[in-house]
């Protein structure tokens, strides 16, 4: 049998503690889209501080993502959000023209929803090319 | 890089997993490194050399042809 190993000595293997990392991530994300477009559609100015609480542990849960990946699972996550960042910027950049020239402009949450939608596209891709 | 990965493993008869889990890594990681796909980090190289009680370069073969950058001495010199 193998030895315990020095990176996770608790002994769950980086693939499951990625994918429970991901999973809280994802939970949180889609609770604070929820009671963020709650607050937004009926006005209930009380709702946007446990929606920032929530985005804020979302905001943990990633940083959690990025302390229980191993070598590879980094280099993946690092592709995949530039790879975000710049398709948004791209998309962003793409409605601001269109606003210009008379186009609604979308909602501003919008942008972090394409984030992270973009974000878990570039997960998906980037890990295809290593396996 | 090249590396020697199959062979150590099969002396040793681990599977890929049993590697990954001595040196902290998934699975996927292992195999990525084993067929030429990802090039490990240096701590984590070491990590897997002596995993197998070796130097690192006993497992891990440097390889000019497939490096980008290459060594500047082995360079050709273009002009002048």
């Amino acid at each position: 049998m193998p030895e315990m190993n020095e990176a996770h000595p608790r002994g769950a293997s980086p693939d499951r503690l990625m994918s429970r990392a991901l999973l809280r991530f994802y939970v949180l994300a889609l609770i604070c889209v929820a009671v963020s477009s709650l607050a937004a559609q009926f006005h209930i100015a009380i709702l946007w501080l446990p929606a920032a609480l929530v985005a804020l542990g979302a905001l943990w849960a990633l940083v959690g993502i990025f302390r229980t990946a191993d070598d590879l699972q980094k280099h993946i996550n690092y592709q995949a959000l530039a790879f975000a960042h710049v398709s948004t910027l791209f998309v962003s950049l793409a409605f601001g023209a269109l606003q210009e020239v008379g186009f609604r402009c979308p909602s501003w949450f919008g942008v972090s929803v394409l984030l992270v939608s973009l974000w878990s596209l570039g997960l998906i891709l980037f890990s295809r090319r290593y396996q | 890089m090249k590396t020697r990965l199959r062979v150590l493993r099969a002396e040793r008869e681990w599977s890929q997993a049993d590697l990954a889990e001595r040196v902290g890594v998934a699975r996927q990681t292992v195999n990525a490194i084993e067929c030429g796909r990802y090039d490990p980090a240096l701590p984590l190289a070491f990590k897997i050399a002596r995993a197998f009680g070796k130097g690192i370069e006993d497992v891990f073969l440097y390889d000019d042809s497939t490096s980008q950058g290459g060594v500047p001495g082995q360079q050709k010199l273009t002009g002048g």
